[in-house]
């Protein structure tokens, strides 16, 4: 019988920072997390590698993640990889999630036998794989998967934010980026739908903001409401008409334009081996997801969209010779016809939860409760080097980025931390905090000084938003929950429209209050802000991996310096 | 799948797509024998061509279904002890001028020979230090190589010792092909061969020797 209970899980990810994760990666990364399994889920970030001993650690599986696999593109490849040769040597189910696989295609399916992977999450179906994974077609198991999946947080945001169609101030929005060369015709399609429909579109005064200009890209939860100012978005699937199996296409091309920049893509096409354009590797994109959880109509190049999406029932099929471009400009103003193919569209993909980040959870777990439960004798060891993974894991998670990261990680002694603190944090109230804190041994036991750190640059941000929101760019409303004992603070964004005003305040916190938790949830504004110091710069400075931080160190302090942690907090005194 | 930690599989990989492992140092494309190296291993299977230059007009990756090219600069890839190396040739330079002036005065005897000394050891470290970090460089990027392979190629002395090392970590047998380092290095090959570009039966006889040795695998 199927053992199905909790396992142990280690999720291998890359990602350099300083900026967060796209959306669409952190929902994908946290995929096993949105499904509320019983799994202990370990996310360990391989930028700097992944150390050996993390073998030792009583795992049951281990997840190769998108962004991890990512690194056989870069030159850094062999350098980066040879640290974690360990991966190889352990002998437990190992579950692949790539993408792109037309990329560097012999490398990866070489790369995941070296690694032993038992599983892997493809995009394509049956029919591709010998051409992709001619090792690995016939060793390991393999599952069918989307690119991405709805992030039921982000669609929960949407319904609660979403403006009518006929409200919505333009008519068509686009953001894509012009692709290089060697993802071939289909990459150049990605360019060349958003250029013909903003030039007919301008041709007919119809209100658009299309661009394909790296410079205009939008990340983040900004991206919703980018995708909520237009009635329209155009599109096509994702994918490559290239086969570039070990990045020779890609030399080859570069090498073309280092010669002779002012080519195109028609001439370079004609330099390059016949049929290398040939190829067929298109997929649904989490971009259709999200246009459908944000009630956008879709303006879609026809193509197959993996039998999720129907032309004239979830998307308008536009031709790939442009033939019907005028139809569809005509179709525009029918904003009834608009809002039948989003309501089709949004019950029929988004509503039936057939295409949730859960059922991809709920696959994964399958994958994984195919294999018996590894036995391993109890023993405490084991679990110190789990609790030692999942402690360096969150570290490496919440590694505050530029200065703060730099002032948390540079300095090796407290003398020089406090002295940059103190040129950091401008604010009296964290200052006499901080200063309490060196000046207490117990507390400097109690409470690790690059957490504390963390901790108060971050409540910096947040007194500066209380004081003045139109400097950081949101408000912050903070409360206490008795029955919590927990202090929140809210971030408010600051909405252009009179009718949303964004109201900070605060409560009052009373005196010998006890305080269990102190969380930042800044989920409606994004999960990052921006941080500027007179003195030092600034920087990006992430929330939490879904927006919300938790303040331990504060926590913990509170317990030896009450007075000075409340008055950090912003909290109005109340004798009462 | 026993649930445990286990040893590389390298054994198993040489067997899932056999393939020949070429070094090369010194790969500006204008040296037949290289060329000719390159085009005999072609011949008897797949060949991955791992090549260390400084000219960068060529792509950094070539391949057409049989034969992968991957040019690494040696600038790029080598340790930062690579940096020493124009002291090394200033400092050199500077022991040749001080032996040419040196030419009069009450100790230029000694001066001189002194200074012929340091040039002629700083040249010699010069070379053997530049032959360490192409043979080292070789390596770091062979060791890091999914598949085994089942012959590693060598045509000179960097390319020696980076092989030798390799066959180590790999199992892979070493072909060592040309005749320009001393009888004692050589020995650290399993198969020697001296091919003649334009001499149709010794390329003949070379190809047999490869194809031999390619067959054989591990256990050659």
């Amino acid at each position: 019988m199927m053992d199905v209970g909790p396992r142990q899980i280690l999720v291998l990810y890359w990602h350099p920072g300083p900026e967060p994760l796209r959306a669409a990666i952190a929902h994908h990364l946290r995929a096993l997390d949105s499904a509320s399994l019983p799994h202990r889920v370990v996310y360990f970030n391989t930028v700097n590698g992944a150390p050996a001993w993390l073998r030792r650690a009583p795992f049951d599986a281990i997840v190769l993640h998108t962004t991890f696999l990512c690194m056989r593109w870069s030159h850094l490849f062999p350098r980066w990889k040879w640290p974690l040769r360990w991966l190889s040597e352990v002998d437990i189910p190992k579950l692949a999630m790539p993408q792109d696989e037309y990329d560097h295609s012999e490398i990866l399916d070489e790369w995941l036998f070296e690694l032993g992977v038992t599983d892997v999450f493809s995009n394509f179906d049956e029919s591709k794989r010998p051409l992709l994974y001619p090792i690995m077609a016939g060793r390991a198991r393999f599952h069918k998967c989307f690119t991405g999946y709805v992030d039921e947080g982000a669609a929960s945001r949407c319904s609660r934010t979403l403006v009518p169609l006929s409200r919505r101030p333009r008519e068509i929005v686009y953001r894509a980026t012009k692709l290089p060369y060697w993802f071939g015709s289909h990459g150049q399609l990605k360019h060349a739908v958003g250029a013909v429909m903003g030039q007919r579109a301008a041709a007919r005064r119809i209100p658009t903001d299309i661009s394909t200009r790296p410079e205009d890209t939008i990340v983040g939860d900004r991206w919703f409401d980018f995708l909520m100012s237009g009635r329209t978005i155009v599109g096509c699937e994702s994918g490559s008409s290239v086969l570039d199996r070990r990045g020779e296409i890609r030399a080859r091309i570069q090498a073309l334009l280092s010669e002779r920049p002012e080519l195109d893509f028609e001439a370079v096409s004609r330099e390059m081996p016949s049929g290398w354009d040939g190829y067929r590797f298109f997929a649904l994109s989490p971009r259709h997801f999200e246009a459908v959880i944000s009630r956008t109509c879709q303006i879609l190049v026809e193509g197959d969209y993996e039998g999720v999406l129907k032309p004239e029932r979830h998307y308008l099929s536009l031709k790939r010779d442009w033939s019907n471009v005028e139809d569809i400009l005509e179709q525009l103003a029918d904003v009834k016809l608009l809002e039948n193919v989003t309501a089709a569209a949004y019950e029929e993909i988004y509503a039936s939860g057939r295409f949730g980040y859960d059922t991809f959870a709920r696959e994964i777990e399958q994958a994984l409760f195919w294999y018996p439960p590894i036995r391993r004798p109890r023993g405490g060891a084991r679990r110190c080097l789990l609790w030692a993974a999942e402690k360096m894991a969150a570290r490496r998670a919440s590694g505050t980025s530029s200065v703060a990261g730099r002032l948390v990680r540079a300095p090796r002694s407290a003398v020089p931390r406090a002295w940059l603190t103190l040129r950091t944090v401008r604010d009296s109230d964290l200052r006499a905090l901080l200063l309490a804190y060196f000046g207490d041994p117990a507390s400097r036991r109690m409470v690790r000084s690059d957490v504390l750190l963390g901790d108060l640059v971050r409540l910096d941000v947040i007194r500066r938003a209380m004081r003045t929101p139109s400097a950081v760019g949101f408000a912050v409303r903070a409360g206490y929950d008795a029955e919590r004992s927990q202090w929140t603070y809210e971030s408010l964004p600051l909405h252009s429209d009179p009718g949303h005003p964004a109201s900070g305040g605060r409560d009052a916190l009373p005196a010998g209050a006890p305080l269990q938790r102190i969380i930042w949830d800044h989920r409606d504004v994004g999960r990052s802000v921006s941080w500027r110091s007179g003195t030092v710069g600034g920087g990006t400075i992430p929330v939490g991996p879904a927006g919300v931080h938790d303040f331990t160190a504060l926590v913990m302090l509170a317990a030896r310096q009450p007075q000075l942690v409340w008055r950090a907090l912003g909290a109005r005194e109340n004798a009462g | 799948m026993s649930h445990g930690v286990r040893k590389r599989r390298l054994v198993d990989s040489a067997a899932v797509r056999p393939y020949i492992l070429v070094l090369m140092s010194e790969d500006d494309g204008s040296t037949p024998r290289l060329r000719a190296i390159a085009e005999l291993c072609r011949e008897v299977g797949r060949t991955e061509i791992l090549a260390v230059g400084t000219a960068q007009r060529r792509p950094e990756r070539e391949y057409d279904g049989t034969a992968v090219i991957e040019r690494m600069s040696l600038d790029g890839e080598a340790s930062r002890g690579v940096s020493l190396a124009p002291l090394f040739r200033r400092a050199t330079r500077l022991a040749a001028r001080c032996r040419r002036a040196a030419a009069s005065g009450r100790h230029a005897r000694v001066l001189r020979h002194t200074a012929g000394v340091a040039a002629v050891t700083l040249a010699g470290v010069s070379a053997a230090t530049r032959q360490i970090v192409v043979a080292e460089v070789l390596r770091r990027r062979a060791r890091a190589l999914s598949l085994a392979p089942r012959i590693a190629v060598c045509h000179d002395t960097p390319t020696l010792l980076a092989s030798i090392r390799l066959r180590t970590g790999y199992g892979c047998s070493v072909v060592y092909v040309g005749e320009a380092i001393p009888r004692r290095w050589r020995r650290g090959a399993d198969v020697v061969v001296a091919p003649e570009p334009t001499d149709a039966f010794g390329r003949a006889r070379c190809r047999d020797i490869l194809a031999s040795a390619f067959t054989d695998g591990a256990a050659g």
